[in-house]
């Protein structure tokens, strides 16, 4: 009687590929090593493009709208919080 | 037994005006309805918020009008409350891809954008802490 033989099939593991940022690298880089420098904006919602705040305003429309009429077509917008590193974050 | 969770990509945690890193991700966020308007905007992954909320002057900036969406009310560790409006958006990341999330947006201004268990039924994620880095797979 033939017997056939088949090697087990190991699946291999996923790689897991490191991001040390996604496309927002430069903003990311920039407030990190300038947190200083949104500190005119506190309370404000604000579009930055690079290391330039192209929008700001009371809410996230108004800066989006801003960055928008200067030729930005998805402007990345946040809140800037006071600057405070005593305080821990806990969520809301 | 040992079980084995394998994850695709691997973020560092980001830095905050606030002090500290975080497990923050920038995505960008799409009105389903009209698909012209987008933002990128960053989220707190915060495993312990049952939904996500973003505030609600970002709907606005996508082109959608935030009292549209039916009422809800999310609580707050504190037992604070906010009221918030409930719609849905598409989220999409380069490398993540794309997200439909029935999200609340707030009535009253909130500060940080959280991205709750609501985002983590539709990806793995896991974090290490130790490292200061988190784990995602784009499908649950």
């Amino acid at each position: 009687m033939h017997v056939r033989t088949t090697k087990p099939r190991v699946k291999k593991p996923a790689r897991t590929v490191r991001i040390p940022a996604n496309s927002r690298e430069r903003e990311w880089a920039w407030l990190q090593a300038h947190p200083e420098a949104l500190d005119p904006y506190v309370g404000q919602w604000v579009a930055l493009e690079g290391e330039a705040v192209v929008g700001h305003g009371r809410d996230a429309a108004e800066a989006a709208n801003q960055a928008r009429r200067r030729g930005i077509s998805v402007p990345y917008v946040f809140f800037v919080e006071k600057r405070n590193t005593e305080a821990l974050t806990i969520g809301l | 037994m040992p079980r084995v969770v394998h994850y695709e990509f691997e973020f560092a945690y980001r830095f905050s005006r606030t002090g500290g890193l975080y497990p923050i991700l920038s995505f960008r966020v799409n009105n389903p309805r009209s698909a012209a308007l987008s933002v990128e905007v960053n989220g707190f992954l915060d495993s312990g918020a049952k939904a996500s909320l973003f505030d609600g002057s970002l709907l606005k900036a996508i082109g959608a009008n935030l009292l549209d969406g039916p009422h809800r009310v999310f609580s707050g560790p504190a037992g604070n409350s906010w009221s918030v409006r409930m719609h849905d958006v598409h989220l999409a990341h380069e490398l993540l891809g794309r997200f439909a999330l029935n999200a609340g947006f707030s009535e009253t201004p909130v500060e940080r954008n959280i991205l709750g268990r609501d985002f983590f039924n539709l990806a793995q994620i896991g974090f290490r802490e130790h490292h200061l880095t988190f784990y995602v797979t784009p499908h649950p």
